[in-house]
């Protein structure tokens, strides 16, 4: 029973619409360590689309994305290299898709987020973000619509142009 | 027979323990108020989402590993916020945020509600810059739950209420 459930859950990596479709049907069991309190147990219905956390349409496929932001984040690691060699108190490090920045100011994290092909951003100052690439502008671009894009973000808050 | 005695714990304990200290050692350093919400969550549960006067917001993906279900029911009466309910699927920091925002929740006006900022509960539970995420998805799901009432009750005010 819990082996079938289990098999039910949508793996990361799997194609967001066969996710939703799967967790519309079939309940949503805690991963390891989760609270036992917090079992969801029901149902869980498809969520609003407009206050949906991650957007649902893909405009690339997993291996686009994959290229396509890698390629974003080893160009704004090599740019945030420089910066933190011209800055003695920044630091910057870069593994497994994760990229880091600390500083006197706080510390920002650009991770990738393959699931829902984003890149994700927290920034000590304006908080966190979730960008989606735009295959028009070839930018990434903040999914709440306020227009504003990664490189924006960091041309304003770092002074860092990538 | 009493040296075998002697000898054999002498041999086997330093053997068990030395692996088990090593596996200690990388400790998840979550602040005391995330520990706190995770080890005794508030306001766990849920209300039927089919009742007139319950807004429902469920937000995240499961592929992404966070799924949170809030529920809001409204006082009809007084236009505040008399029962919140939620289930969170996700890391410790997002089962947090939503145990966090729950009580933020109680006896306000749906107008103060919606104006909870994932800044609000960051800064309650000092979250660190990667966990961040989680305190936006609680502001989503209150958003959304209330996105949800007022669907279902297009005549309802958005009234400032009394407490404020």
């Amino acid at each position: 029973m819990l082996s079938a459930l289990r098999s039910a859950i949508p793996r990361v990596g799997r194609p967001l619409t066969a996710a939703l479709r799967v967790s519309a049907t079939t309940s949503v069991l805690p991963r390891r360590g989760a609270l036992a309190a917090v079992h969801c147990h029901q149902k869980i219905q498809p969520p609003a689309r407009a206050f949906f956390a991650t957007a649902v349409h893909h405009t690339l496929d997993s291996r686009e994305y994959a290229q396509i932001s890698e390629d974003t984040m080893v160009s704004l690691w090599d740019a945030l290299d420089f910066y933190a060699e011209e800055n003695p108190s920044v630091e910057v490090e870069y593994a497994s898709g994760v990229l880091t920045l600390s500083s006197d100011n706080g510390t920002y994290v650009i991770n990738k987020q393959p699931p829902n092909r984003q890149i994700w951003l927290s920034s000590p100052i304006s908080g966190p973000f979730q960008y989606a690439y735009d295959v028009g502008t070839k930018q990434w671009v903040d999914i709440r619509g306020s227009g504003d894009t990664l490189k924006d973000l960091i041309e304003r808050e770092l002074g860092v142009i990538f | 027979m009493f040296r075998t005695l002697l000898t054999v714990p002498r041999a086997v304990a330093p053997r068990f323990v030395a692996p088990r200290v090593a596996t200690i050692v990388p400790v998840r350093n979550y602040h005391e108020k995330v520990l706190d919400h995770y080890n005794n969550p508030r306001n766990v549960g849920s209300m039927n989402k089919n009742d007139q006067d319950v807004g429902t917001g469920l937000v995240g993906a499961p592929a992404c590993g966070d799924v949170m279900k809030l529920q809001i029911r409204v006082d009809e009466k007084t236009g505040k916020i008399s029962d919140v309910k939620f289930k969170t699927f996700g890391c410790g920091s997002a089962i947090a945020s939503s145990s966090y925002v729950t009580e933020l929740l109680y006896g306000k006006t749906l107008a103060e509600a919606a104006m909870i900022k994932n800044t609000q509960i960051a800064k309650e539970l000092c979250l660190p810059p990667v966990k961040l995420h989680c305190s936006m998805l609680a502001e989503d799901a209150v958003k959304s739950a209330i996105a949800n009432f007022k669907g279902k009750n297009p005549g309802a005010k958005m009234t400032m209420g009394a407490s404020l």
